[in-house]
Order: structure tokens, then C-alpha cells, then sequence
């Protein structure tokens, strides 16, 4: 007997299939296609600074996306991982 | 490794080549690097609900090393602790705005492992956690890759997790079992010498128990012709739920005012029938060498869940006393009304030394209700205290 989890479980493998292929298809293309470099190792020095590092904090980050989460039906997008809780 | 902060101190004076060179070496794209600073950091942050609701505090703590050239661990963990009132999903005595509230304790105890490697072009990072609660108990794990390409112009991060749960269920004789699966694919690309984005889309599902235990609906039922008693259920949700959402953000450094933007954008949909939008904005300000001063804001608005009713009498939908996740679905947590919630905060972090950071912030976290039907008591109000931290070397 299929059940609604299995169809489920199913279409997700299917999911995860076809964006495996589409992500070996754009990997194919960047890489034969060897897009022009539009900044240098040399150019990099505003890049670098701490105010433009996205993960500069990532503790508090954490705690910061626990309080969304556990108050909002909607989560994630930046990146995945991480215990389940709880609070939602 | 360290990243090296050799650009801060050379933002606004000409650049001599040994210091070029070294910075062409040492820095790569800004990107979700899996290296970071050898250090120890703690976290307390306070959550406090106005009239009285929820209060939870929250310590983290976390340790990072690098092993041998091209490895890094990272050890984490959390104890937080809820204490407070938070609506049942019965609704407003007539006559009342107020929904009723119960008091609700809760501790719980997480701890993380993560282990990155870096080969060239290609880092992979593997992740394995665990949280406790009393009546809550869950495993997760994600691999995840970042390949650098294109001369570091673009970075693809490909990303997978799991979560294996355990959910204690009033009226079930055992825990239930609830899964999680999840996969990302995005983009960072190098946009300029001031500006880079990010793409990001994901997918995920949950299946098993995926009602929240602790929320009710109320039935009017006629125990006896033309005599009715409001009698207490537990929600019942669907047994799967498919997420997606697109995540999109853009970094760009104003050089001349020592400043930067950092904007962000997710677009969230699922089964359940909620969509959902989410903009956050941050200026991060340079005061001088050593501190940063964020002023951010941030608004978020969901639809409701297709089976949200804030009043079930206004439905011929008759609960059963144990859900098992087959419809009819019915639920009055509020969490899946039509909402939005508005938060602004300010953050300061300073550097004291090349061996210690401190940080502290204060945000104000707004949620209202959409739906006209819904009492504005069921939505918190609250106040977000958090200080760190961080010890390097």
C-alpha cells in the first residue's frame, strides 16, 4: 500500500534528482563557458572588511533565526541544518 | 587561518603592494566560508513578551579551531529556558478581546558538531546536532558544499539535511515520529569591488506528527438535544508539508562613508497553503576602526494556513479526540493566521583587541494579525536583549 508520506518521500526523491541534474547542467556550463572574472584577488579589499562578511555573526544569527522560527510558519532559505524544536 | 582584517585598516588610505598582495592571497570572495576565526564565544539573549507572555532566555556558547592546514571544528551548544503565558487557541470569551492564555514552562538543551575540510576550489561541511527538551527530542545532520569558481567571482553552495524527531503527544501511549528532509541550491556572485549577491533556492518536506501538541481548537457539542458543551481538542494538521522558498540577498560597501548595505529578500510557499514574504534591511556603519554600529529592520507577512480557523463553531467541521493527521484539518495556533510582524534593532560590536570582541543589541519585535477575525491579544509584542562575547587567537 502507498501511503500519502511515501508519495511524498517519492516526489522529493524526484525533486532532489532533477535539481542534482540542473545543478550538474549550470556546473557544465560555467565551466566550459569560463565567464569573464569581473574582480581580482587585488580588488578585493572593501570585500573584505567585516561589514560585508554575511556570516560575521553567527551565533547570534542563530539565536536571532530561533526567535522567527519558533514565531513564524515560514523558515529557512539560507541555508539548512540544525535540530528540530519544540517551539513549532 | 585567519581571514586577515587587513582591509579595514587600509580602506581609506592608498594601498602599498606588499599589503595588495597579501590581501590578493589571504582573502577570498565574501561568501558563507566554512573557515573562520580560531575563537570561543558565548551569547545571552533575553526574549520578553509584553503583558506578562512568554519570557525565554537563551545561552549559547561555541568553540572553533582549525585542525591540521585545511581543516575546522566547530562545537556549539544551547540552553534555553521558556517561562510565560502563550494562547491556548480557544477563542475570546463573547464579549472579550482576550484569548485565553495558559502558563507553559520549557527548557531545552541543544548541542551541535561541525566538521569542514577545504580541498582547493571545494569545501564540504558536515553537521550533526542534537536537542532535548522533555516532551521533545530531536537528531539532525546536513552536508554541505561550496565550490569556488570562475576565478572566486561565484561560489555554488549545494546543501542537504535531515532532522529525525520525537514528539510526546497528550492521549499517545509513545513518542511520535516526525521527519524533516531538506536541499538548497544557490548562487554567490561577485557583482564588483563593492558588491556581491546571493541566490538561494530550497526545498523541503516534513512528514509524521506535524501538529503542535500544546495548541487546541473548541467545539460547541450537543451532549443532549438543544444542550451544548464546549469541549477542548487537539489540532490536526496534515501529515506532510512541502516547503519551498527563494532567497535572495545583496551586499554592497559604501567605501567613502565606511558603511554598508546588506539586503535581503525570501519569497516562502507550502502545502499547508501559507505564503510568505520577508524583506530585512542593515546598514553596518564603521565608528572609527573598532566599532560597528547596525541599525536594521525587518518585515515579515505570511497568508493562513488553509485550515487556520479562529472559531471552529463557524464550521460544521466536527474534531475526533485523537488526530491522526487525515482530514478534515482544523488548527487555531495562531502561528498559521494571516499575520505580519514588524521588527527594528540596533546592534553595536566592538573590537576591543585582536583577542576580543564584544557585541550587544536591542530589537522590538512587533506581530499583528491580517484576518479581521483573529484579537490582536493573540499576537506578541516583544523585546529582544542580547549581549556576546568573543575570545580569539
Amino acid at each position: 500500500m502507498v501511503t500519502e508520506s511515501t508519495r511524498s518521500h517519492r516526489r522529493f526523491a524526484k525533486a532532489a534528482v532533477a535539481a542534482a541534474l540542473a545543478l550538474a547542467a549550470v556546473f557544465q556550463c560555467a565551466c566550459s563557458t569560463a565567464l569573464p572574472a569581473r574582480v581580482h584577488p587585488w580588488e578585493r579589499a572593501a570585500l573584505a572588511d567585516d561589514i560585508m562578511n554575511p556570516d560575521r555573526d553567527p551565533l547570534g544569527a542563530a539565536v536571532a533565526e530561533h526567535v522567527y522560527f519558533s514565531r513564524e510558519a515560514a523558515s529557512g532559505g539560507r541555508g539548512v541544518g540544525g535540530a528540530g524544536c519544540g517551539c513549532n | 587561518m585567519s581571514k586577515g582584517k587587513s582591509g579595514l585598516s587600509s580602506r581609506t588610505r592608498p594601498i602599498a603592494p606588499c599589503a595588495l598582495l597579501t590581501a590578493a592571497l589571504a582573502l577570498s570572495m565574501p561568501r558563507p566560508s566554512a573557515r573562520a576565526d580560531d575563537s570561543v564565544a558565548y551569547k545571552y539573549e533575553n526574549y520578553r513578551e509584553e503583558d506578562g507572555r512568554i519570557t525565554v532566555v537563551t545561552e549559547s556558547g561555541s568553540v572553533n579551531e582549525d585542525i591540521a592546514t585545511y581543516g575546522h571544528i566547530q562545537l556549539s551548544g544551547t540552553i534555553d529556558a521558556v517561562a510565560g503565558a502563550t494562547p491556548t487557541g480557544r477563542p475570546a470569551a463573547p464579549g472579550s478581546d482576550q484569548v485565553p492564555l495558559t502558563q507553559i514552562y520549557s527548557r531545552r538543551k541543544a548541542w551541535n558538531g561541525d566538521y569542514s575540510e577545504q580541498f582547493r576550489n571545494f569545501n564540504i561541511d558536515a553537521t550533526f546536532d542534537e536537542s532535548r527538551e522533555s516532551d521533545y527530542v530531536s537528531w539532525g545532520w546536513s552536508v554541505t558544499t561550496l565550490t569556488d569558481f570562475n576565478e572566486k567571482n561565484t561560489t555554488l553552495r549545494v546543501a542537504v539535511a535531515g532532522t529525525d524527531d520525537r514528539v510526546a503527544v497528550n492521549f499517545e501511549p509513545a513518542y511520535l515520529p516526525k521527519h524533516t528532509k531538506d536541499a538548497i541550491i544557490g548562487v554567490t556572485q561577485l557583482l564588483g569591488p563593492t558588491t556581491f549577491a546571493t541566490l538561494n533556492v530550497s526545498s523541503g518536506l516534513s512528514t509524521g506528527y506535524l501538529s503542535e501538541p500544546y495548541k487546541i481548537v473548541e467545539k460547541s457539542v450537543e451532549i443532549l438535544p438543544n444542550v451544548f458543551l464546549d469541549e477542548s481538542f487537539g489540532g490536526n494538521s496534515p501529515n506532510t508539508r512541502q516547503r519551498e522558498s527563494v532567497y535572495a540577498s545583496l551586499n554592497h560597501s559604501f567605501v567613502r562613508v565606511h558603511g554598508a548595505v546588506e539586503g535581503v529578500y525570501r519569497f516562502y510557499t507550502d502545502s499547508y497553503g501559507i505564503v510568505a514574504n520577508t524583506l530585512q534591511v542593515s546598514w553596518l556603519q564603521h565608528l572609527g576602526a573598532n566599532v560597528i554600529l547596525t541599525p536594521s529592520f525587518r518585515y515579515y507577512t505570511q497568508t493562513a494556513a488553509r485550515f487556520y480557523y479562529y472559531d471552529l463553531d463557524e464550521t460544521s467541521i466536527m474534531p475526533v479526540r485523537i488526530p491522526i493527521g487525515t482530514a478534515p484539518y482544523y488548527t487555531s495556533d495562531f502561528r498559521l493566521s494571516a499575520e505580519d510582524a514588524t521588527s527594528c534593532g540596533l546592534k553595536v560590536a566592538w573590537k576591543a583587541s585582536n583577542y576580543l570582541q564584544l557585541d550587544a543589541s536591542y530589537e522590538r519585535y512587533a506581530m499583528r494579525g491580517r484576518d479581521g477575525v483573529t484579537p490582536a491579544s493573540a499576537y506578541p509584542t516583544a523585546g529582544i536583549s542580547t549581549v556576546g562575547i568573543k575570545f580569539l587567537w
